[in-house]
């Protein structure tokens, strides 16, 4: 557990691929970043040895399981007789003490060594053996997901339809992945953001329709995915606007695209633009409504050119109108929104969630069910009894009560 | 409605947090001068501050429309409250021990609302990934977990103050040691869960269960150092004052995670919680 802690701290304090800190590294020290690449430290938690210490801990973990089995099956089915200091003569015989320990919800276990024995709880003996399959069983779950994942971000506008598999949509996945099957293609047929009083974001729902032989159709909303063929869609936050434009200049007709994020607020503008050269550039504003009043409205485009530094008057883009915009002529052919999905598929969900839900099981016997047991042996002045805790052997409370109650008992 | 209901909010807080600290003192005061009677004045001036406090969140929540875990004002009231229920609730009518514990959890409390008043209890509405059952189980556990390393906080404290495990106050023996090991156990029991659940909850909302985010990382590095204590505890019997000595580092890494991640480096927690 220490070595993973400090394994952990290096990889909190290197920078790791894909974090914000990394990138303002490779912005600040290009050829610090380049050796830490190098050296493979700004992969650690994706490293061999990040991997070998998991499978070591890993081992060791269930060698100490292996020695918790024996010791909870030892206790549970072949117990002895213990030499504790906590003994007790009573007055009661051995079948009153029986009835007392009954009503203190101990239960009678079989005779050992010609005593009585009385265990309670008995199953938290098992609670540190289902802690610790669980903990094997998240390891080694995480280590497949993250060998056998796959993972794309697909930016896809409505009634738009991309394959799955294709150039252009960019996949990561781990050293088992499978990619995603090229015969699989959706199209988007609606997105409707919702918004707050506010105007921020209050969700996002897309309705995909999944080609091939079903056509299936489903919403998938964020922190609503939606599974379909092995793969999982979720839905991003990002929505907005794909402007689809042509635009005319010295003779020459260009198709134009600029995906423009929804404006935070009803009152401002979001940005994009598209560069012809590196000295020509369309720039585009949009608002969510022209009116100003609703983040869900006709949204209002404004488009110029900014050629060799210099940024022509502003023009507002109607859709489907053609016009001037500095030098060129700009027709914004439609509209449609866009927004982000991110789809995944792996192996090893399943065990992961059922790890974890050893993991609770384990922890909640081991801090509800503390296991007692308790010894009678019929004595010439009545009984005598033999407490033990089976896990907190310090603890003498429980044995103080149960006396103390008989006394109670007694009394009554 | 909801004007009143906001405006009302923080005035109430600032009441709670007037009788957290009358409760404090009086726990504290009654355990260091060994009067009963002044003790027991914590209690009661508790109840009436909880009181008030639940009605502040609820007064809140009703107005917000969203349980009290999105802005830092919510979350630290949030975590505020619970360490006060679980000193009221484990420790009630305990001997002037257990006040000194509950005096240093009540002050934990009260500075927590302190500093989330001091943040400003501005609206702010539920984002889109802040929704579902998992987000609720991950939070709730996590308020628990804080509130028991709050009383390892305090145990720990008293045991170093003290050099010893045993009560010196008011001559009640007592086993602090006993009392930071199960709280202990408590924290790393509900630290896991919430780790857990907020695993579910990521899956569920960006498709990975874990990134090593930064709140990530240090929430299982907290886990595995309460896990350190334990097994040493138990296994090694390092107890006394080496074990509230390793305590307390497992808490300051539980506060490092809730608070200081959220808001000091780039963790998809601080997204929300700047």
């Amino acid at each position: 557990m220490i070595a993973v802690l400090a394994f952990m701290g290096l990889g909190y304090w290197i920078p790791q691929r894909g974090t914000p800190r990394s990138s303002r590294l490779l912005a600040a020290k290009p050829e610090l970043a380049a050796s830490l690449d190098r050296l493979g430290l700004d992969e650690l938690f994706q490293s061999p040895v990040f991997a070998g210490m998991l499978i070591v801990s890993v081992v060791l973990i269930v060698t100490v399981m292996a020695r918790q089995t024996r010791v909870a099956w030892r206790r549970t089915f072949r117990a002895i007789v213990p030499a504790s200091d906590l003994m007790f003569v009573a007055e009661e015989s051995p079948d009153e003490i029986d009835a007392y320990l009954r009503s203190e919800r101990y239960r009678k276990a079989r005779v050992v060594q010609g005593q009585r024995r009385y265990v309670r709880q008995l199953w938290g003996l098992w609670a540190g053996v289902i802690l610790h399959a669980g903990l094997v069983l998240v390891i080694l779950a995480s280590m497949l997901v993250l060998a056998t994942e796959r993972r794309a971000v697909v930016d896809i506008a409505v009634g738009e339809m991309r394959a799955l598999g294709q150039a252009d949509v960019t996949e990561v996945g781990g050293p088992l992945s499978s990619p995603f099957s090229s015969r699989a293609a959706l199209t988007v047929e609606q997105v409707r953001p919702e918004f707050w009083p506010t105007d921020e974001l209050k969700q996002v729902t897309s309705t995909l329709r999944f080609e091939g032989d079903d056509g299936a159709v489903a919403d998938v909303q964020v922190n609503g995915p939606v599974r379909h063929n092995g793969v999982t869609f979720y839905q991003d936050q990002s929505v907005g606007y794909a402007l689809l434009m042509e635009v005319e200049r010295d003779g020459q007709v260009d198709r134009v695209r600029i995906d423009v994020p929804w404006p935070h607020e009803r009152s401002a503008a979001s940005g994009g633009s598209f560069g012809f050269s590196s000295e020509t550039e369309l720039q585009v504003r949009l608002y969510a409504d022209a009116r100003r009043e609703a983040m869900i409205a006709i949204p209002e485009v404004v488009a110029r050119f900014v050629e060799r530094g210099q940024p022509s008057k502003s023009e507002s883009l109607p859709i489907g109108e053609s016009v001037q915009v500095g030098t060129a002529r700009v027709t914004l052919v439609d509209a449609p929104r866009w927004t982000r999905l991110i789809l995944v598929q792996s192996k090893g969900i399943p065990a992961l969630f059922a790890g974890f839900l050893l993991v609770v099981i384990g922890s909640t016997l081991y801090y509800t069910s503390a296991p007692r047991e308790v010894y009678v042996r019929e004595d010439e002045a009545g009984s005598v009894l033999t407490w033990r805790s089976l896990r907190y052997r310090d603890d003498d409370s429980a044995y103080d009560r149960l006396v103390s109650g008989l006394k109670r008992r007694r009394l009554q | 409605m909801t004007d009143t209901l906001l405006m009302l909010d923080p005035r109430l807080h600032v009441v709670a947090l007037v009788m957290y600290a009358l409760a404090a003192s009086t726990a504290g005061a009654g355990a260091i001068l060994q009067r009963p009677a002044i003790a027991r004045i914590a209690d009661a001036s508790c109840w009436i501050g909880v009181g008030l406090h639940v009605a502040s969140i609820s007064a809140r929540w009703i107005a917000v429309g969203h349980g009290p875990y999105v802005t830092k004002y919510e979350n630290l009231s949030s975590y505020a409250l619970a360490t006060v229920l679980v000193g009221l609730i484990m420790f009630r009518g305990g001997h002037l021990q257990a006040r000194a514990v509950q005096g240093i959890m009540y002050t934990v409390a009260l500075m927590l609302m302190a500093v989330g008043l001091y943040t400003g209890p501005e609206v702010v509405t539920l984002p889109p990934t802040f929704s579902g059952i998992w987000l609720v189980i991950h939070v709730c556990f996590y308020f628990v977990a804080f509130a028991a390393a709050a009383t390892c906080l305090a145990s720990a404290v008293l045991i170093i103050r003290n050099r010893s495990t045993e009560g010196s106050l008011g001559g009640v023996q007592v086993d602090l040691d006993k009392v930071a090991y199960r709280f202990g156990g408590l924290a790393f029991a509900f630290w896991g869960v919430g780790m857990l659940a907020g695993s579910v909850w990521a899956y569920h909302a960006w498709g990975r269960f874990w990134a090593w985010d930064p709140v990530e990382t240090w929430s299982l590095a907290t886990w595995l150092s309460f896990g350190i204590y334990l097994h040493l505890r138990r296994f090694y019997s390092i107890s006394g004052r080496r074990g509230a000595i390793i305590l307390l580092l497992c808490v300051l890494a539980s506060v490092w995670t809730l608070f200081g991640t959220s808001i000091l480096t780039d963790s998809i927690h601080a997204v929300y919680f700047q």
